[in-house]
C-alpha cells in the first residue's frame, strides 16, 4: 500500500525537483550576469514607452542608469524608475522553470519556453503601463495597484500560464505514459 | 481542470482575504509586533517595536540622548503576501481537509517570515541611525530579495502539491478531473464487489434466455387418495 502511495508520488517529487533546480539555476545565473537583467529592464521599459506611445500618450525612456539596475520612464507629468522586480523578470523565471519541469518532448518545453516567456515579459511590460496610467491619473490609489494588485495579479497570471501549459501538454504527457 | 477559472478564483478569493486584513490588519499587524519585539528583546538590539496612537508602526531607539521614534510605513506589503497565498490555497483542487491543512501551514510559516523580516528592518534602523546591529542588519538586504524570489516559487509549489492528483495521475479515467468526480472514481465496496464477479456471470444474468412460457399441465385430481 505504501509502495503504491509513494509510486502515485513518484511524478510530483520530480516536477518540484525539476522546478526547483531549474529555478535556483535561473536566479542564479541572472545573479552572475547583471548585465542580463540590465538589457531584460531596458528592454521591457521601450517596450512600455512605445505601448504609451502607440496608445497616444508623450513617453520616453532614460536609460541612463540601467546600468545600475533601473531605467526612467517619463509619462506626461510623471517620470517613475523601473527597476528588475517592476519588469517581472523573476516571473519570466518562474514560468521558465515551471514549463521546463513539465515531462514533454524537448521541442515542446523550447516552445513552451519561448512563448511563455514572452507572454510573462508581455504581462511585466503591461503591468508598467497600468502602473504609469494610476500614477498619472489617481496618485492616491498608485500604493494600493503598487504593492498589493499588481503583485497578485502577477501571480495569478503566473498560475495561469502554468496551467495553461499542463492543459497543452496533455496529449504528450499521456502518450508518454502510455 | 479551467485556468480561467482558477484564475478567477483566485482573485475572488485574495481580494476577500486582503480586504479583511485590511479591515482587521490592526490585530494582525499587533499580532506579528508582540513576536518580532519579543526578537528584538532577546537579540539586544537596542530598540523597541510599538503601535502610536494613530496605529502606525514605529520603532523607538534608545540613544544617549533620549529615546528616538521613526515610523515605519509601507510594510503594508506583508497583507499582499498573506491575502495571494490564501488566494493560491483556495483555488487548489483538492479536498477541503487538505486546503485548510495547507492554509494553516503556509499561513503560519509566512507569518513568521514577516515577523523575521521586521526584526531585521529594525536593525537596518538600528544601524542607519546609531551603527549598530550591524551584523543582524547584513541579512536584511539578503532575506528580504530571497523572500522576494522565493516566495511566488513557494506558492507555485503550494498549487502543485495540494493539486497533484488533478495533475499527475495520468490514466484515463482520473487524469484532469474536479476532485468530486475523483473521489467518485475510488472504489466502493459495491464497485469492488462488481469487479470481483466472474463476467460470464454477469452476462448469463443480463442475457439469460427466457424461460419458455409453458404451461405445465395441471395435476389431474384423479379422487385416488
Amino acid at each position: 500500500m505504501a509502495r503504491s502511495g509513494f509510486s502515485s508520488l513518484a511524478p510530483l517529487f520530480k516536477y518540484l525537483a525539476y522546478f526547483a533546480g531549474s529555478y535556483c539555476f535561473l536566479v542564479a545565473f541572472v545573479a552572475a550576469i547583471p548585465s542580463i537583467s540590465y538589457q531584460f529592464t531596458s528592454l521591457v521599459t521601450h517596450a512600455a514607452a512605445v505601448l504609451l506611445s502607440s496608445v497616444g500618450f508623450v513617453a520616453d525612456v532614460y536609460p541612463q542608469s540601467a546600468h545600475i539596475g533601473y531605467a526612467e520612464i517619463r509619462f506626461n507629468s510623471t517620470a517613475y524608475r523601473v527597476n528588475e522586480d517592476c519588469t517581472g523578470l523573476s516571473l519570466v523565471m518562474l514560468v521558465a522553470a515551471a514549463i521546463v519541469a513539465i515531462p514533454a518532448p524537448l521541442r515542446l518545453r523550447i516552445l513552451g519556453v519561448g512563448l511563455m516567456g514572452i507572454l510573462a515579459a508581455f504581462i511585466g511590460c503591461m503591468r508598467i503601463v497600468i502602473l504609469g496610467c494610476v500614477a498619472e491619473y489617481q496618485g492616491h490609489m498608485f500604493h494600493f495597484f503598487h504593492t498589493y494588485l499588481m503583485e497578485v495579479v502577477t501571480v495569478g497570471i503566473g498560475l495561469w500560464i502554468l496551467l495553461f501549459w499542463f492543459n497543452i501538454t496533455i496529449p504528450d504527457r499521456r502518450s508518454a505514459a502510455a | 481542470m479551467k485556468a480561467t477559472r482558477v484564475l478567477l478564483h483566485f482573485m475572488m478569493v485574495s481580494i476577500a482575504a486582503y480586504g479583511t486584513l485590511h479591515y482587521f490588519g490592526f490585530a494582525y499587524e499587533s499580532l506579528l509586533l508582540f513576536t518580532a519585539d519579543r526578537f528584538v528583546q532577546t537579540l539586544s538590539v537596542g530598540a523597541r517595536l510599538i503601535h502610536d496612537s494613530s496605529h502606525q508602526l514605529c520603532v523607538v531607539m534608545f540613544l544617549p540622548g533620549g529615546p528616538v521614534q521613526v515610523k515605519l510605513a509601507g510594510f503594508d506589503w506583508i497583507y499582499a503576501g498573506q491575502a495571494t497565498a490564501v488566494g493560491v490555497v483556495l483555488s487548489t483542487y483538492t479536498s477541503p481537509g487538505r486546503k485548510a491543512f495547507a492554509l494553516t501551514l503556509i499561513c503560519g510559516m509566512l507569518a513568521l517570515v514577516h515577523t523575521a523580516l521586521l526584526v531585521l528592518a529594525v536593525a537596518e534602523i538600528s544601524k542607519q541611525i546609531n551603527g549598530a546591529n550591524s551584523d543582524i542588519a547584513a541579512f536584511g538586504t539578503m532575506a528580504f530579495k530571497l523572500y522576494r524570489l522565493a516566495l511566488p516559487a513557494l506558492l507555485a509549489g503550494t498549487w502543485i502539491i495540494c493539486s497533484r492528483e488533478a495533475l499527475f495521475i495520468i490514466s484515463g479515467v482520473r487524469h484532469l478531473m474536479p476532485v468530486s468526480q475523483l473521489h467518485k472514481t475510488t472504489p466502493t465496496l459495491r464497485w469492488l464487489w462488481d469487479c470481483r464477479k466472474p463476467r460470464h456471470s454477469t452476462r448469463t444474468t443480463l442475457s439469460r434466455p427466457k424461460r419458455p412460457i409453458t404451461r405445465m399441465p395441471r395435476r389431474q385430481n384423479t379422487g385416488k387418495i
